[in-house]
């Protein structure tokens, strides 16, 4: 539970505040009608074993109308995109868009705590609990190193064994 | 009555409702062995035309004077079958109606030889029963074509137009100096956005100029006497009494708005208010205010006001969309419970507001904000916040209170003056809510609008417009025919207990001055015919045994009973 826990300190400045609610207004999270919905379908519930609604699609959107302090909140890292939120939402809510830019505008105003980013380029990646998830998913099947590069810096460095080998095996056969 | 009583039984199959669980044939065979039956047959269907000129046969042929039928119920069918005798030339409350669907076949289906011994115990009876039946003339009252209107909201305002436009002349008791009702103080309509007085000064104004209505401003209800087609109504109108009779009454004396002093600070800080001062306000006002804090359902949904106020969330949201089109940078914040915008129109609505960027936050009954400040200002509400579940603070420059619609003061006073029940909640209470929604038990009262339950324009319209509709059937008609088995009383039996005049739902029994044979005064029971439906009520609670009700006399039910097997 201590990951739930909030840490003393930073308030979002009025220039982010306003950032994101620009966010907000882009991917219409005022028209949230409180059907439940996002909450019934989202997965996280499997992932972490705390999971309660404070944590679901609705409750985010609270914390940032209504409690500006909690922007360190550890439950603002959560969410993995998985989508079924957007999908399921009645009142057309991009949740998911919202989470992706709304963590990349975090990483560039410095609250990067609970981002974990590219071992290669430095790009941000996922939420650390995310990646400790899977870890601890992936740890017997001995190949957790695909997990601390990002997809662009996997593409290249597979890619480019993968054409070697493919040139060699062409030459071969010539 | 010195002709021999000659009844004729007449069985119905009802198809198989009847015959294919009773053995009906057998009931017949049983018919024929009891005193004074004088002929017993089965039908298919005795209600089809086949049935009926058999009826009418028999009494014609056999010469008899009274007639059973055993078959569905009375409800339905006995207008048929009494209109039936009377083709033939037998006095129609000389028949007598034995249920054997209901009462019998239906709720014994799985039982046909006991369906049948009961079936034979009910026909028995109302052989028993039918005997002692005496011919009786129906009452007929006539029925002035005015009608009363008591409200000038409206509701009654539609009601009032609708009748006059049909011809009826209209007497429009309005309490308040002014028509309009409720409506006046309101800025604009949800969810058209229209001042008010587009909707309501047309009306308003052919309603004082139609020649057949007559409208009474500042004028009070003193007294209703008398009954359908012919009330006595005593208003004061300008400190003066009036008398008018009219043949039908409209109750339309809609709702208040709730003030919910002591609460929420409404009364301590002056930028507390509720929805309807709010309208007062003025639009000019509506741009500065720039954090407003909308607290729905104040007074409403909790131990002492069980029932919702329907439309106050619309209303809500209509005010909340005022001020943020007013000043968009405004931020508006609906505290709520449910936000009740039912069907398309009012969801659409909702989605208008949610994308203005209105907010909305839910609080629990068990936790109600808090509205603070200082001085007479108040300054943000506390509210706890169940998603987050943590207390939240809202600055607030302006808080307005959405209360709903409450019954009206003299409710009580009317209701005691006509005899029409008021609900549990104060509202006036219909006859029945689905089949007769705009009539009270009392025939020629009809009620509409907002004094039955807060309702929104439209609807307060619409029952206007069917209260009127209801009220014209007996205008229309001209008269009024009441069933002939009405409660009787014998004067001279009567202790004057008054315990009659406490349990009629209809207000039928008054007080009527005798003499006695010693030449002294008092006061007896007299039930007026008209007024009378019947149901018996005075009838077993007369101590003193003075009231008979002929269609169910003591000898009537005793001989039913006696009649052993």
């Amino acid at each position: 539970m201590q990951h739930a826990l909030r840490k003393e300190g930073k308030t979002a400045t009025t220039d982010l505040r306003e950032a994101i609610q620009a966010l907000m207004d882009a991917n219409h999270l005022n028209l949230c009608v409180e059907c439940g919905k996002c909450s019934a379908v989202c997965p996280m519930v499997n992932f972490y074993g705390e999971y309660v609604h404070k944590r679901c699609t609705r409750s985010v959107v609270e914390r940032l109308c209504y409690d500006p302090e909690s922007i360190d909140d550890e439950v603002l890292w959560y969410c993995w995109a998985c989508m079924e939120c957007t999908f399921f939402c009645p009142s057309g809510v991009d949740f998911q868009n919202f989470m992706t830019s709304f963590r990349q505008l975090l990483v560039s105003n410095g609250y990067s705590e609970q981002a974990c980013f590219c071992k290669a380029c430095g790009t941000y990646m996922m939420p650390k609990r995310q990646l400790e998830y899977l870890e601890a998913t992936l740890h017997s099947k001995g190949n957790q190193e695909l997990l601390y590069e990002c997809p662009n810096c996997k593409k290249g460095k597979y890619l480019s064994a993968f054409h070697r080998i493919a040139g060699a095996a062409k030459s071969a056969g010539r | 009555m010195s002709d021999p009583v000659k009844v004729g039984v007449f069985v119905c199959h009802c198809g198989s409702n009847i015959g294919g669980i009773v053995n009906v044939p057998e009931v017949v065979e049983y018919a024929k062995t009891l005193p004074s039956v004088e002929w017993a047959e089965g039908n298919l269907y005795t209600c089809s035309e086949d049935g009926l000129s058999s009826i009418r046969n028999r009494i014609k042929e056999l010469k008899l004077n009274r007639v059973v039928v055993a078959s569905c119920t009375p409800r339905t069918h006995e207008m048929l079958f009494r209109k039936n005798c009377e083709r033939a030339g037998l006095n129609k409350y000389l028949f007598e109606f034995v249920n054997l669907r209901e009462h019998c076949s239906w709720v014994h289906m799985q039982k046909p030889a006991e369906a049948t011994l009961k079936a034979k115990d009910l026909v028995r009876m109302g052989v028993a029963k039918v005997s002692l039946l005496q011919p009786r003339e129906d009452l007929a009252t006539d029925v002035l074509r005015v009608a009363m209107v008591l409200g000038g909201g409206v509701t009654g305002l539609s009601a009032a137009l609708s009748l006059a436009n049909q011809g009826y002349r209209v007497e429009l008791v309005e309490k308040e100096e002014e028509l309009g009702g409720l409506l006046r103080f309101v800025y604009k309509v949800f969810p058209t956005h229209r001042p008010s007085s587009t909707l309501l000064d047309p009306l308003i104004e052919s309603v004082l100029k139609h020649p057949n209505i007559q409208v009474h401003l500042g004028a009070e209800l003193k007294e209703v006497k008398g009954f359908v087609g012919n009330f006595k109504a005593t208003i004061k109108e300008n400190g003066e009494s009036r008398e008018l009779s009219v043949g039908t009454i409209i109750v339309a004396v809609g709702a208040q708005s709730h003030k919910p002093t002591g609460t929420f600070g409404y009364g301590r800080f002056e930028n507390v208010m509720t929805q309807l001062d709010f309208e007062g306000l003025g639009p000019d006002r509506h741009a500065e205010f720039n954090h407003v804090v909308i607290i729905n359902c104040v007074g409403a949904r909790n131990e002492e006001r069980s029932y919702c106020g329907r439309f106050c969330c619309i209303v809500a949201l209509k005010n909340a969309i005022l001020l943020k089109e007013a000043n968009p940078r405004a931020q508006v914040t609906i505290v709520q419970r449910d936000v009740m915008a039912v069907g398309k129109l009012y969801e659409d609505y909702y989605r208008r507001a949610l994308g203005m960027g209105v907010r909305f936050v839910r609080y629990d009954k068990d936790q109600p904000p808090q509205v603070e400040g200082a001085d007479a200002k108040a300054e943000k509400v506390r509210v706890f916040h169940m998603l987050l579940g943590k207390e939240i603070e809202l600055r607030a420059d302006l808080v307005l209170l959405t209360t709903p619609l409450v019954p009206a003061e003299d409710n009580a006073a009317l209701s005691q003056m006509m005899k029409i029940p008021l609900g549990t909640d104060g509202f006036f209470l219909e006859a029945h809510q689905k089949l007769r929604p705009v009539e009270f038990p009392a025939d020629g009262i009809f009620v509409a609008g907002c004094a039955r339950y807060p309702i929104e324009i439209p609807e307060c319209i619409g029952q206007g417009l069917a209260a009127a509709a209801k009220a014209a059937i007996p205008m229309a008609r001209g008269k009024v025919v009441s069933d002939a088995f009405v409660s009787e009383v014998e004067p001279s039996l009567c202790s004057t207990c008054g315990r009659c005049l406490e349990v009629c739902p209809f207000g039928a029994v008054d007080w009527a001055e005798m003499r006695t044979p010693e030449g002294g005064k008092k006061n007896v029971a007299k039930v007026n015919p008209a007024e009378c439906k019947g149901c018996g009520l005075c009838t077993a609670s007369c101590l003193s045994g003075a009231i008979r009700l002929p269609g169910f006399t003591d000898e009537q039910l005793f001989a039913m009973i006696g009649s052993q097997r």
